[in-house]
């Protein structure tokens, strides 16, 4: 603490209150509505939580209210007639029997190079009562984004009728697609019947 | 308690559901105990409280009526009015429709009726009003149906009639144990407001949960196993150090780590076992409490039995006394659910066949009122359900007569069958012994109905007659939630079979398969048993290991009086297994009834042995079957097979001629998504399609195959009426090889299209 701006005058008062009474300093002040007036700035904007994983050589963001868990991947049970390309079976999730996917197979997203290290986890997204499950090759975790970071689809996928994606979004990954999940759940239910 | 998922109405349902069964069997007990105006006062107060349910949701013609049996009922409690017989006919009407009107699906089905029903539900109300009806008929007699039988083996009380029968589909009942029913003699009792409502995916919910806490609470002997090998190495370090034989100072210190480390071993080793103990019998505590909430008392199917043997015994003129033993008897919610229709057909079948009228019965030298009776039993881990009466029996010669006369069997043959056999004709669809089809037992329904039920959850009936009575057992399994199965490996995967279909299981060599013709057998204590591939049904690769093995494992499982085996990796075992349904969104899987989660948390798949049976009989018989590879040269010329997917029963009928007539195999399928499950069952050289169907259009079934490897190149044609560019367009951009309209059927291009792509039909 400064005692530049002390008053010439001999003050009797005690010490703290000497402390507690002496103004502003203007820089002080100037920095301190700085502050608050950019806190406001971003308080204003809304944020969403997002969840980031790799699948192939593509990034993803789910929004995070729809992911159930995110758990060690688990031994899938192939379902006779049933399993394709883009429907793995079924497996075990917290003591819930879950249907699982191919992520890749299911949207055709091309593979990762080879180096790419791969650290597996399986995702369970949807609802408590209805939830799908498929394996990412990369999980880092869940990061907070303004809402207005999402930059449109470029017009190629914006065409396509089976696109999941709702928009582009850069994080420290790159580019990143934000999934639309009614989008991602309806695909995955055209894929088990 | 949480009833945000509960409507309105489902509330109202579940309420008047369980007044009216109240209701139901209370007015039968008050029309044999008159006098006891203790017996009227649950009556009224379930009276009351319909008409408070119906008021909630302003079901304004349901109020009038609940009001004028309450009033009505009043009247008998303060003695001013007897209850006739009419009369009590009039309170049961009364009672029967409000519980229809709680039966409807949904509140507007439930208005709609009752204002169709207005005329005659106010009538009725307005009888009620009224002085009883002078009675005509108090002849018949029927004894209450909670007489307190108290045989030995039931010493609960078996006097509270049951609660709700058939709660509103997402509504579960839980009750309290047994023990804490009242005894009172005969009154409806207050049993049901021990019951909570629970959704029952909740119960679901609870179920999985308590299985994957055992399955944690497991996990934790692996952790065990790490310590005592850290315990053993810890061990080997400190001899290795005595024999070292150093001295000094750090030696000492080398000395006092080890023994530090030792005990800090022992004691977390102790500690990892005392809580793999406790959390283990724990988490099967908690397990098996929730397996057994799918139970309730088998009480709970006999709601209407009194009520159905008083109308039915009334309307034949016969004296019947009901008695229901097993009340408590804790069944399978669902097997209770389906057992409700055959209990009551078997008891209308038993008033209506069994007992002999009265004065038949005296000339017999019988009591005029006959014994029916309603036993509910475990016994040797079964459930039994037995209908029992005191009646004429059934007649064998009668019966021989109308086996020979509906051409079942030859007279030779009928005069020698034994009394299981001859019984058994009872079950065939549509066999009825009674001369004249009655309103009572012959509509329909019949025993053919309670024994596919039986067979439906891996039961079976028996029936024993002799001239002093009838009896029909059903044996079921006492739960539907956990089987004893067969656990085998097929293509490296684990899959089960319900012990209860299977005939037995063999290990043999692979060099003890042997072909027949080209077809694969093998020869099992002395018989031949013909075999097919389990992965080939199950349209699975096998895996390379498999295919290596020396030892094989093979399933025998009935079909009719044969044998089926089907050729597995391996047993593994056998397992009591917790059933869990498959999962909705999935629809109908071929050949896989459910799924389970074993101790170790994996998971495996339920076959269905009935279905796996049928397939395999359909394919050899399509002689698609791969058996042996010496077949192959001849499936190779093979009739091709051709699917056709058309919702028009006309069109569809018209292609299948043309392609029958051309001389090509063929499947029909009325929508895209029947076909795509057809595609997925056989294979076929091509499918013809149309494009507007319900559940899944032709286009999106074309896009479908064509985004799965297996139909990549299946050739498909498009037959529709839609005969404008785009269409054809749409239909060809969508992956079909041809697009035809219907009009090709005039011209030879539809069958020329075909030819084209796949070839002449053989």
């Amino acid at each position: 603490m400064s005692t530049s701006d002390s008053p010439t005058a001999p003050d009797d008062r005690p010490a703290m209150s000497r402390l507690l009474d002496r103004p502003n300093r203007p820089a002080t002040i100037a920095e301190s509505t700085k502050a608050s007036a950019e806190s406001r700035v971003l308080r204003r904007e809304p944020q969403f939580n997002l969840l980031v994983f790799r699948c192939g050589a593509e990034w993803f963001a789910i929004p995070a209210e729809y992911v159930v868990h995110v758990s060690k991947v688990t031994n899938v049970h192939t379902l006779p007639h049933r399993t394709n390309n883009s429907f793995r079976g079924l497996t075990a999730l917290s003591g819930a029997v879950i249907p699982v996917f191919d992520f890749i197979g299911l949207l055709g997203v091309p593979p990762a190079a080879e180096n790419i290290l791969r650290k597996p986890r399986m995702l369970t997204v949807g609802t408590a009562e209805e939830s799908w499950a498929f394996e990412a090759d990369d999980v880092p975790g869940v990061y907070a984004m303004p809402r207005n970071a999402v930059k449109p689809l470029p017009l190629t996928v914006e065409q396509s009728p089976r696109r999941i994606s709702s928009g582009l979004l850069s994080t420290v990954q790159g580019s990143t697609s934000l999934i639309d999940p009614e989008r991602l759940m309806n695909e995955f239910k055209n894929a088990i019947c | 308690m949480d009833l945000g998922g509960f409507s309105m109405f489902d509330l109202f349902q579940t309420e008047v559901q369980q007044h009216c069964a109240c209701l139901a069997d209370g007015l039968i007990a008050l029309e044999q105990n008159a006098s006891d105006p203790k017996m009227v006062e649950p009556l009224m107060r379930a009276a009351h409280s319909v008409k408070g349910a119906a008021r909630i949701i302003n079901l304004d013609g349901a109020i009038g009526l609940a009001h004028s049996m309450e009033e009505c009922l009043v009247r008998i409690q303060k003695g001013t009015e007897i209850p006739t017989a009419s009369r009590i006919d009039e309170l049961l009407r009364g009672s029967d429709i409000l519980r229809s009107l709680a039966d409807h699906k949904s509140e507007d089905e439930a208005r709609a009726w009752l204002e169709q029903e207005a005329g005659p539900i106010s009538a009725l109300a307005e009888a009620l009003n009224l002085p009883p009806k002078a009675d005509v008929s108090a002849a018949v007699v029927i004894a209450p149906a909670a007489i307190p039988v108290a045989p030995a083996a039931t010493p609960a009380p078996t006097a509270a009639p049951a609660p709700a029968v058939t709660p509103a589909p997402a509504v579960v009942k839980v009750a309290t144990p047994p023990a804490a029913t009242p005894s009172a003699a005969s009154a409806p009792s207050a049993a049901s407001d021990a019951a909570v409502l629970v959704s029952s995916s909740s119960l679901e919910r609870l179920l999985q949960l308590s299985g994957e806490a055992l399955v944690e609470a497991r996990r934790l002997e692996s952790i065990r196993r790490t310590l005592t090998r850290a315990k053993i190495a810890q061990r080997q370090l400190s001899a290795a150090l005595d024999s070292l034989q150093v001295t000094g100072r750090h030696a000492g210190d080398a000395m006092t780590a080890v023994a530090t480390s030792r005990d800090a071993l022992d004691e977390a080793l102790h500690q990892v076992e005392d809580h793999l103990r406790r959390g283990e019998e724990l988490a099967s505590a908690l397990h098996n409490e929730a397996v057994s909430s799918r139970m309730r008392p088998f009480g709970d199917a006999c709601g209407g039995l009194a009520r159905s043997v008083r109308d039915v015994a009334r309307t034949l003129g016969k004296e019947v006394r009901l008695i229901i033993a097993g009340e408590q008897v804790p069944v399978d919610r669902e097997i209770l659910r389906q057992l409700e229709a055959p209990l009551g057909h078997l008891v209308r079948n038993a008033i209506d066949h069994g007992i002999e009228s009265p004065d038949e019965r005296v000339a017999a030298g019988k009591t005029r009122q006959a014994s029916l009776r309603v036993e509910a039993r475990h016994h040797a881990g079964s459930l039994i359900v037995e209908v029992r009466e005191d009646g004429r029996g059934i007649d064998r010669t009668n019966l021989r007569a109308r086996i020979i006369s509906k051409k079942l069997s030859d007279a030779s043959i009928v005069e020698t069958l034994g009394d299981a056999e001859l019984f058994d004709f009872l079950f065939l669809p549509g066999f009825s012994t009674a001369a004249a089809v009655t309103d009572i037992s012959g509509r329909g329904v019949g025993l053919d109905v309670v024994q596919s039920m039986a067979h439906s959850v891996g039961g079976s009936i028996e029936v024993r007659s002799s001239p002093a009575g009838t009896s029909f057992a059903m044996r079921l399994p006492v739960t539907l939630s956990v089987v004893r199965a067969a656990v085998i490996s097929i293509a490296g995967e684990t899959y089960a079979l319900a012990l209860a279909r299977l005939e037995r299981i063999d290990r043999i060599a692979r060099s003890e398969l042997k072909t027949v013709e080209g077809r694969l057998t093998t020869v099992i204590r002395g018989e031949i048993v013909g075999l097919v591939h389990a992965t080939e049904i199950l349209q699975l690769k096998a895996s390379t290991q498999s295919e290596s093995a020396d030892e094989l494992a093979i399933v025998s499982v009935l079909a009719g009086s044969r044998t089926v085996g089907f050729v597995v990796d391996s047993f593994l075992g056998e397992e009591d297994l917790v059933v869990r349904r498959m999962d909705a969104r999935l629809g109908d899987v071929a050949h896989v009834d459910a799924a389970s989660i074993r101790e170790n948390g994996d998971l495996l798949l339920i076959l269905d042995a009935d279905d796996l049976v049928q397939s395999a009989l359909q394919l050899l018989e399509q002689g698609k079957l791969r058996g042996d590879e010496g077949r192959s040269a001849i499936s190779k010329r093979k009739q091709r097979r051709v699917l056709v997917v058309e919702d028009s029963i006309t069109v569809r009928e018209v292609e299948r001629q043309m392609l029958l007539r051309a001389g090509y195999a063929v499947d029909t399928a009325v929508d895209g998504m029947d076909g795509w499950n057809a595609v997925q069952k056989v294979k076929y050289d091509l499918v013809v399609s149309d494009v507007d169907m319900p559940r899944m259009n032709g286009i999106e079934f074309v896009r479908k195959m064509r985004a799965d490897r297996r139909y990549e190149t299946l050739p498909v044609v498009i037959v529709s009426y839609k005969d404008r560019e785009e269409d054809r367009i749409a239909g060809l951009e969508a992956g079909a090889s041809a697009y035809l309209t219907k009009g090709s059927f005039q011209d030879q291009s539809f069958l020329q299209t075909i030819a084209d792509l796949i070839g002449a039909a053989v």
